[in-house]
């Protein structure tokens, strides 16, 4: 199969099935005629699975017909980059996981864009190559790594995928039939959203709960609704991933927490800070119950201030823990 | 063809122009960019591609691609002087790569990204170029909020620069601010939080900071080199950043629901499922401070079965905080 591309690439017209067959190592032996053919055609198909644009020339100015791979369709132009550029590269180079697909095709791509620049130098001798690590690169299975890759081509091509999906609520594993519209990667995970098909509604599914392979189906001719936003369903506490409008929450922090709430605030969330340091954090949650643990956690430097039906929450979930072992 | 001979040739075809660009490049090096072993390089690449050309296939019409110690050459090779262009999978995968970096808003390597984007997408084919735009919109990783985006920047450009820091940092354990002078040797992500790996310069020992505890950054102008040994990647594997390191053998059963929870997430060294659906367990750690407050998150729905300390340790502080709601301790 090489040969007949190297073949295609440095004849200077188009090649005709004859000619391959006569000429050609790999086509050009003594097996009969229909059997090199059926050959030929299968390589055919392959080189085209491979993005060869392969193309049949019906006649040309010289009144020859074959095949022949348009050069300027098949190479990658050329790309020189920065040495601050080159340090990225290398940064995501360092992150690559090993044998999986998705590292795999950012393997292939990194190595294609860096021909044309002196980058092996840098790649050899930048620290930050060495040391920036981030594992939206190296998914922690293999398979999940071909999982992402493929969905991620479902949402570039608005193609429905379907996979068995475990869920954490139930403890049970479903097949599902989703039309993409989006893939974002928060709080350490990768998630895909879209149209629960079955469920005829908005589903967000966590990638690692996804189980064996993601199946990408046959274009649907879907769109992706305009009011669509990525991260109002992506990167959602557990507090805000009850439907709903929820309810307003104050929360009280002892000055030396409080200057990290205030420092990570995120949207929709306010801070007001007194003169002692301390401060109170004002947020919208939809599940109570989920942000009575997040508070908890801090203990004594932090208390909720209202509402009250929140605040008897968390003395019944602490009085709970204290009540198991005999308090 | 079988799926791993594609994958084989498109390395092949990625691998031609490369080498010539990078003659005598090492056998080791194209093994990392690559992802082939170093055996198959030896063994197996010159056989596959030696023996293709083009007709007559005489000597000079043929690939000669040779291993020589531990070095790579090619010649013959003109067909393939430049790299195919990129699949869309290959196209995505960077994108998901880049994406991220670009939001960090005060990251100094922000308009690099920016750039290789735009000339990444010049060189693709149209389709692929416009499906590349498409998923920059629909595929994005969060940036982290805040200060911890701002301080990750500023590590990334400590690191890059190797220029000792000052920070100023909450530690959990101590529950205060401290003043520590570090050289950052290394940053990660994991579970949603930025860390890093800083050889702390009083200590004389490298610790993990988390990045939205710090609440401070300077400069001492001073500059630092990183020991060649150092590997963040086997760092992150030996001294994860939960569980702290540490002695203290704390056991846990989770039941039902929590169970399925925990299994997932609940960051202990080992965990083991039984028939009556119960989880146990195991977290070894000296992040005392850690340990409590990820229990008072889970409340009631974690049995702590021993040590007996850190149950005392536990309750008090689940006494102290109900104080606080006006709730006498019994």
């Amino acid at each position: 199969m090489l040969n007949l591309l190297t073949a295609l690439l440095s004849s200077r017209h188009p090649m005709a099935t004859a000619e391959i067959l006569a000429h050609v190592a790999g086509y050009s032996d003594d097996a009969s005629i229909p059997a090199r053919q059926k050959r030929l055609d299968r390589d055919k198909v392959a080189l085209r699975r491979l993005g060869v644009p392969l193309q049949f020339v019906p006649e040309d100015e010289y009144g020859r017909s074959g095949y022949r791979v348009a050069r300027e369709r098949f190479f990658l132009d050329e790309i020189r980059f920065s040495m601050e550029e080159g340090i990225v590269l290398a940064a995501l180079q360092r992150g690559l996981g090993e044998g999986d697909a998705l590292s795999d095709d950012l393997r292939s791509a990194l190595m294609k864009i860096a021909v044309d620049s002196p980058l092996s130098e840098a790649l050899r001798e930048s620290v930050s190559e060495q040391q920036v690590l981030d594992p939206r690169q190296s998914p922690a299975r293999k398979e999940e790594g071909r999982r992402l890759a493929v969905m991620a081509e479902a949402v570039a091509a608005l193609r429905p995928v379907r996979f068995s999906y475990y869920a954490l609520g139930t403890g049970e594993e479903r097949i599902r039939t989703v039309e993409p519209w989006g893939m974002g990667y928060a709080d350490g995970h990768w998630y895909l959203v879209g149209r629960d098909v079955d469920r005829q509604e908005e589903r967000v599914f966590r990638t690692d709960r996804v189980r064996g392979k993601v199946e990408l189906l046959p274009p649907g001719g879907y769109r992706v609704p305009r009011t669509f936003r990525l991260f109002a369903r992506v990167g959602r506490k557990p507090w805000e991933m009850k439907e709903g409008a929820g309810r307003m929450v104050r929360i009280r922090f002892v000055p030396e927490v409080a200057w990290m709430i205030a420092e990570n605030l995120r949207e929709g969330q306010t801070f007001a800070a007194d003169p002692d340091g301390s401060g109170v954090l004002t947020l919208r949650a939809t599940d109570p119950r989920a942000l009575v643990g997040w508070v908890a956690q801090f203990g004594p430097d932090a208390e909720i201030l209202s509402p009250p039906s929140l605040r008897s929450l968390l003395v019944a979930h602490l009085e709970a823990l204290v009540g198991r072992y005999g308090g | 063809m079988s799926d791993s001979g594609m994958r084989l040739l498109r390395k092949v075809l990625t691998i031609l122009p490369f080498v010539q660009r990078n003659q005598g490049i090492r056998v080791s090096e194209l093994a990392t960019l690559t992802g082939i072993p170093e055996a198959e390089i030896v063994r197996d690449l010159p056989d596959l591609v030696n023996l293709c050309g083009v007709p007559p296939y005489s000597p000079m019409d043929l690939v000669d691609l040779a291993v020589e110690g531990d070095r790579v050459t090619i010649r013959f090779a003109d067909a393939y002087r430049r790299p195919v262009r990129l699949t869309l999978r290959e196209a995505l995968a960077l994108e998901m790569a880049l994406s991220g970096w670009e939001k960090e808003r005060e990251g100094p390597f922000r308009n690099a990204v920016r750039a290789i984007r735009e000339k990444v997408r010049r060189a693709c084919s149209p389709e692929v170029a416009k499906s590349m735009e498409q998923a920059s919109e629909r595929i994005v990783a969060a940036p982290p909020p805040g200060l911890a985006g701002r301080m990750v920047g500023v590590l990334k450009d400590a690191l890059a620069r190797q220029r000792e820091v000052t920070l100023t940092y909450f530690s959990r354990s101590q529950g205060r601010l401290s003043r520590r002078v570090v050289r950052p040797y290394g940053i990660y992500e994991q579970r949603g939080h930025w860390y890093a790996v800083a050889f702390d310069t009083e200590k004389k020992r490298l610790r993990t900071f988390r990045a939205d505890r710090i609440k401070d950054a300077g400069t001492t102008g001073r500059d630092y080199e990183i020991p060649e040994e150092f590997d963040v990647a086997a760092f992150r594997r030996e001294e994860p950043p939960e569980p702290e390191a540490g002695a203290t053998e704390v056991l846990l059963r989770f039941e039902e629901e929590a169970a399925r929870f925990a299994e997932e997430g609940f960051p202990a060294q080992e965990k083991k499922r039984f028939a009556d659906g119960s989880l146990r367990a195991v977290v070894r750690t000296g992040g005392r401070a850690w340990i409590i407050s990820e229990l008072l998150r889970w409340g009631a729905r974690v049995m702590v079965e021993s040590p007996p300390d850190v149950v005392a340790d536990l309750v008090d502080r689940a006494r102290r905080t109900l104080e606080r709601y006006g709730r006498r301790a019994e």
